[in-house]
């Protein structure tokens, strides 16, 4: 895994034409894109055409390159590429993940199948996709907090809060049955 | 989840809120339920490598130092 220096070193060699730096920083970055994508669309063949998009976009703009954060920068050009495709893709505009389709369309037909996710669907959808990110970060991506900041190029302690309500709004929106259900699931299988 | 990354968590949680360790057993469901919904995200090693060659079998190397310039990554 790259450090901050790294990746900005390596960025500010790609922006020159050195390859060899781009295909560093593809590989310390494809899965983590790619899973970013994936858990905004749950699809993996929607996931692979985005992730595509992402690194054409990346290899054609390196060049513009002139920020101190490159993981903040590939995050915005994944978040935007996910936008545009929901965007274009839908007759409302305000959708920037599949969580946020409406309650008309049933998510799991676009989702590959399963069951947990299946419980706690409503309880995600009813967040804001800013919440939904940063639980996704921590718990699906399992970053740590140093690089969600890094990434949404915001304060560590500032990420930190909002991850504590982000879960905390959460807690509110599970219902104490799906709690139970929960409950007899995890413990079931231990 | 590892007990570990679990501990973390929540001393994370009670660091920017105190009281929540009074709903502990219901946080601990709930960071369980989320980690267990974790998708599979079915990553294709396969496909990166082929996309990796790909973005780099299409680009062209600056060849100029007017490239230097500006844009030095571009598609043939």
């Amino acid at each position: 895994m790259l450090n901050h220096e790294e990746e900005l070193n390596l960025a500010n060699k790609a922006r020159l034409g050195d390859s060899e730096a781009f295909a560093t920083l593809y590989n310390a970055n494809i899965k983590k894109i790619y899973d970013f994508i994936y858990f905004k669309t749950l699809n993996k063949e929607l996931a692979e055409d985005l992730v595509s998009q992402v690194f054409l976009k990346v290899l054609k703009n390196i060049g513009q390159f002139k920020s101190d954060n490159f993981a903040a920068w590939l995050y915005t050009i994944a978040r935007n590429t996910i936008i545009d495709y929901y965007r274009s893709n839908r007759e409302t505009k305000n959708i920037e993940d599949c969580w946020d389709l409406s309650d008309g369309v049933n998510l799991t037909d676009n989702v590959d199948d399963n069951l947990n996710l299946e419980k706690i669907k409503e309880a995600m959808k009813s967040l804001s996709v800013s919440d939904r990110e940063l639980l996704i970060m921590r718990l699906w991506l399992d970053l740590p907090f140093k690089e969600i900041a890094l990434n949404l190029n915001k304060k560590e302690a500032a990420v930190k809060v909002s991850f504590g309500r982000a879960l905390n709004r959460l807690r509110g929106k599970v219902t104490p049955a799906l709690f139970l259900l929960i409950s007899l699931s995890i413990y079931a299988k231990r | 989840m590892q007990k570990d990354k679990l501990d973390l968590i929540l001393e994370e949680l009670y660091a920017w809120n105190p009281e929540l360790k009074n709903k502990e057993a219901e946080l601990i469901k709930l960071i369980e339920l989320m980690v267990k919904s974790k998708p599979d995200t079915k990553f294709d090693e396969a496909f990166s490598e082929a996309l990796k060659k790909d973005l780099l079998s299409h680009r062209i190397l600056l060849d100029n130092d007017d490239g230097l310039k500006n844009n030095n990554f571009y598609l043939i």
